[in-house]
């Protein structure tokens, strides 16, 4: 993926009395690949939205996301999984399926891409030792603390080498050499040439320099600010 | 009375068919009612979500109909003239159900061309994302649910019939063969083609078929709506010759027997259930025309499937002609093996 | 507690989802362990009742091919009447295409326990003797009984026909023979005719063989108008078909009467299968990973097959064994109500594929639909409402 860009993008929400409560409105940007852009903002400003929203898995209200110039935001449910082949998510809460071990849950998004059941393994293996968590590879996810579960979601969205990553607070249960060292792979997965977009409010995202471009989100507007 | 358990199991794979079919046309109202491509709201997401189940639900009961056809056909050929008196093959057995059985052969390959269209249509828009031909499809499927029910209700009282019938009633089935050629269907035998129209119709149309879908795809673009329109008459036309070549001129190299013109016997073990394979590969050659005409349409009313569904067109007209020489050649080997042998042909 | 993931038995070759889909299972073993006994269960019991009708009506086809091409009986307002042999035999020979005709001699006597099926030994017996079916045939007071007749404890054997005679029972059939020789006592000619009350030179029927099974029914007209008095004919493929219905019916009627069991079977694995709440928040974490509908329907067929094929092969096996093992004897009585072992059966191969298409239809069929049904509901809803439904 080359760019994935946001064209007067709105979003709201049904509420009581028949009224819309506004999340998003009109945001225009882009994000290019090589690039590694981190979106910072209040609790309940539409963050994870605009990340539910830029992979997919919520539909915008008003105005369109494009990828690679096609309008992604517009395709019919079935091509957008298809399309979300491409893009690993890491979420706010992990996601992670208890009874599975850590292992398990990684290969999740490579048993669809058509690989045979050793590269997987392969893939997988080197995802979690990547994120120093090679050990509690046949741990199950049940077992695992908040920081191990945060990084065992990162080495699963980032195993596929996707072309968009899309990271919700990422670091929040991490000490400070491991939150560096996520950003630090974050960085690198841009530098390969893919679209890294990591939202985050703990502040050694928003003071590191692993980020190309920071924006800020208030008042359902995103605004620049490096 | 009491089913055998082969009808049980028909009317089993029937009853799930039905069922898919159901949900799948159920989806399909929605869809070709309420169907608002790009629009965000509730309605259009639950709705994409069920389209994509309608279009699953639509293949099993595709692929459900299929088998309980095959079911059917090798029930008809090879497990209900035992318990008909007197029948030896199909014939018999079709006539004692006394034109139900006839009535569910025709809706269930009725219905089975129409899924196929659908099938290939459906194929042909999931390879755009905003699938424009999710309103067209869902009215396919209406089209075909109300055969699928009539396929059904149909091989039910086909079945019915042959289950109540009394097992002490002799019927001679040679006798009915014979009968349509000596008794008064004769007269309307008589009134047919001829052998000899036969052999020439069929290579007639043959021939024409091979020109029109070498035309097709090899002439780019160029009048293909024409040329595979032309085509899917002209093979509608060829399917029928070629059921009654095949029946009246080249299964007696088949059974080696002159003048018994019955197309069930191919089905049998002993003349190693060439019935599957000769008249399994007619439906497939027949059905490829329709199919470009359709996919040359679909392409004309979206312009940004052309290019696809001229691909997919040219595709279906060089399976027509794949489909139709191996036919010729599956159903004329023996004829030709017997003219090698003997020098004569039977007639 | 750590498990490593090398030993994992993941092999290289297997296809991913397959591979998935068994470790999705594993993750419930005792779920699947239950759905693969029910399935099983459901299995053996449809099975064995469709077997041992196909396999009946299998072995009776056999049988009928020995038999004779039509059988001629006199008929007169009183019913059946004995026909006078001589000129029957001459009557048959005169239509072309008859190759045989042989008067036989039988009829029905009360036995020791119930109806038994007298029959006289002629000269075509003697091939009973030389395929080893019997050491000799019987002389004048003396029988060979079927397994069902039971002699006195001195050997002797009291019928009762038109008069009462007593015999010694001086062999059996073989239970293999049992399809037909159940009930059957063979006597000496003369002894048969006496107790049946046959008159000399009569016979109960007469056998008719033609060169061609094909011509059976052509040659059925002539036949008819070749006697003077009014005759009945039945032909071998009348009797074949009239078996073939009446076990096929009887393997309807079975089936039938263990229908409401297979529904509330079928209800339990539905129950078991359906999708729950966490299943749903799965589904929709699948999808927002990159799996489409298409792969998760796939994964829950693939489950369906996983567990039904194991049980199909399993629950086959087990009713072949019934069927067709020596010394079962629950199935036929629960069947056609036999006291005794069955008789050995047959099965031809196109039969054994009948079996499998009617299985296949009966019990796979509407379970890979019961777990498939709820799985497409599901698989296609919007990721996004299905993490949210199971959000912890």
């Amino acid at each position: 993926m080359r760019e994935l860009s946001c064209h007067q993008l709105c979003f709201s929400r049904p509420a009581p009395g028949g009224r819309t409560v506004g999340i998003l409105d009109r945001i225009d940007t882009q994000f290019t690949a090589g690039s590694m852009s981190v979106i910072s903002g209040a609790t309940g400003a539409g963050k994870s939205t605009l990340v539910y929203l830029l992979c997919g898995l919520l539909r915008p209200t008003g105005g369109e996301i494009r990828a690679d110039n096609a309008p992604v935001s517009r395709w019919v449910s079935a091509h957008k999984d298809l399309w979300r082949k491409d893009v690993g998510i890491v979420f706010q809460h992990s996601h992670l399926i208890n009874d599975l071990t850590a292992f398990e849950n990684v290969i999740l998004p490579l048993i669809v891409r058509h690989k045979d059941m050793k590269e997987i393994r392969s893939a997988g293996l080197t995802s979690l030792e990547r994120l120093d968590v090679g050990h509690l590879a046949g741990k199950p996810a049940g077992k695992l603390s908040g920081g191990e579960r945060q990084k065992v979601a990162t080495a699963r969205a980032l195993c596929t080498s996707p072309g968009l990553l899309l990271a919700d607070e990422p670091t929040a249960h991490q000490d400070d050499p491991s939150a560096a060292h996520i950003l630090e792979l974050f960085a690198a997965h841009a530098r390969n040439g893919n679209i890294v977009i990591v939202v985050a409010h703990d502040r050694r995202v928003l003071s590191g320099k692993m980020a190309d471009r920071r924006f800020r989100l208030s008042g359902g507007n995103m605004d620049q600010i490096k | 009375m009491i089913w055998h358990p082969f009808s049980l199991a028909i009317v089993m794979v029937d009853a799930l068919a039905l069922l898919f079919v159901v949900k799948a046309a159920a989806t399909s109202v929605r869809v070709a009612a309420d169907w608002s491509p790009g629009s965000s709201t509730k309605q259009q997401i639950t709705l994409e979500t069920a389209a994509e189940t309608g279009a699953m639900s639509a293949r099993a009961a595709f692929g459900l109909l299929i088998g309980s056809t095959l079911v059917l056909v090798v029930a008809v050929t090879n497990v209900f003239p035992g318990i008909v008196p007197g029948a030896m093959c199909g014939t018999v057995v079709l006539q004692a159900t006394g034109g139900n059985g006839t009535q569910a052969f025709m809706f269930k390959l009725l219905c089975l061309g129409i899924f196929y269209l659908w099938y290939i249509l459906d194929r042909l828009d999931r390879t755009s994302p905003d699938a424009p031909l999710a309103r067209m499809n869902a009215k396919m499927l209406l089209l075909a649910a109300p055969f699928a029910i009539l396929a059904v209700f149909a091989t039910f009282n086909t079945l019915n019939t042959l289950n109540s019938l009394d097992a002490h009633t002799p019927v001679d089935c040679c006798a009915v063969v014979y009968d349509q050629f000596t008794g008064t269907r004769g007269v309307a035998h008589a009134r047919g083609p001829s052998d000899h129209q036969l052999v020439w119709s069929f290579g007639i149309l043959t021939f024409l078929l091979i020109c029109l879908g070498s035309v097709g795809v090899f002439w780019r673009k160029k009048r293909s709506g024409l040329i595979s329109g032309t085509a899917a008459i002209f093979s509608l036309a060829w399917g029928t010759i070629s059921a009654l070549f095949l029946v009246r001129v080249l299964s007696a190299y088949t059974y080696e027997v002159l003048h018994h013109h019955c197309p069930w016997c191919l089905f049998l073990p002993e003349h190693h259930y060439v019935g599957f394979a000769l008249f399994g590969l007619l439906g497939l050659a027949v059905i490829q025309a329709p199919t470009a005409y359709v996919c040359h349409w679909a392409g004309l009313a979206h312009p940004g499937l052309a290019e696809k569904s001229d691909r997919l067109a040219r595709r279906s007209l060089a399976a027509m002609i794949f489909f139709i020489l191996v036919f010729t050649v599956a159903a004329a080997g023996p004829a030709i093996s017997w003219r090698m042998r003997y020098g004569v042909w039977m007639s | 507690m750590n498990r490593s993931p090398q030993k994992r038995s993941f092999r290289p070759n297997i296809r991913p989802l397959p591979a998935w889909a068994m470790r999705d299972l594993l993750r419930r073993p005792m779920e699947t362990f239950f759905l693969i006994l029910v399935l099983s269960l459901i299995i053996t019991v449809s099975a064995t009742a469709l077997l041992l009708t196909e396999a009946l009506s299998t072995t009776a086809q056999r049988i009928l091919a020995d038999a004779p091409s039509l059988v001629v009986r006199k008929v007169g307002p009183g019913g059946w009447q004995p026909i006078l042999a001589g000129p029957a035999v001459s009557s048959a020979l005169a239509v072309p295409g008859v190759t045989e005709a042989r008067p036989r001699l039988w009829g029905v006597v009360n036995g020791p326990d119930g109806p038994a099926t007298v029959v006289g030994a002629d000269s075509q017996m003697h091939r009973l003797a030389s395929a080893s079916a019997i050491r000799r045939l019987p002389e004048k007071g003396e029988a060979v009984a079927g397994s069902g007749i039971q002699a006195e404890s001195d050997g002797k054997l009291n019928l009762i026909g038109t008069v009462p005679m007593a015999f010694t029972v001086i062999d059996t059939f073989s239970s293999q023979a049992d399809i037909t020789a159940h009930d059957i006592v063979l006597l000496h000619p003369d002894d048969a005719r006496h107790i049946l009350g046959l008159p000399q030179g009569y016979a109960s029927d007469l056998a008719v063989y033609v060169y061609h099974a094909e011509e059976e029914a052509a040659i059925l007209p002539d036949l008819s108008t070749a006697f003077d008095a009014p005759v009945r004919i039945t032909t071998r493929s009348q009797t074949s078909g009239y078996y073939s219905a009446a076990f096929s019916r009887r393997g309807g009627i079975a089936f039938l009467s263990i229908g409401s069991t297979l529904f509330s079977m079928l209800l339990i694995v539905w129950f078991v299968t359906r999708e729950r709440t966490g299943r749903r928040h799965e589904i929709g974490l699948l999808k927002s990973l990159g799996w489409t509908t298409g792969n998760i329907v796939s994964l829950q067929l693939y489950r369906a097959l996983l567990i039904g094929l194991p049980a199909a092969a399993l629950g086959v096996l087990i009713s072949y064994g019934l069927v067709f093992a020596p010394g079962v004897k629950w199935p036929g009585y629960l069947l056609f109500g036999w006291e005794t072992s069955g008789p050995a059966l047959y099965l031809d191969p196109g039969g054994a594929i009948i079996i499998l298409l009617e299985l296949t239809a009966l019990v796979l069929l509407p379970f890979i639909a019961a777990v498939l049904f709820p799985a497409l509901r599901h698989a296609a809803a919007a990721p996004f409402d299905l993490i949210e439904s199971g959000h912890p």
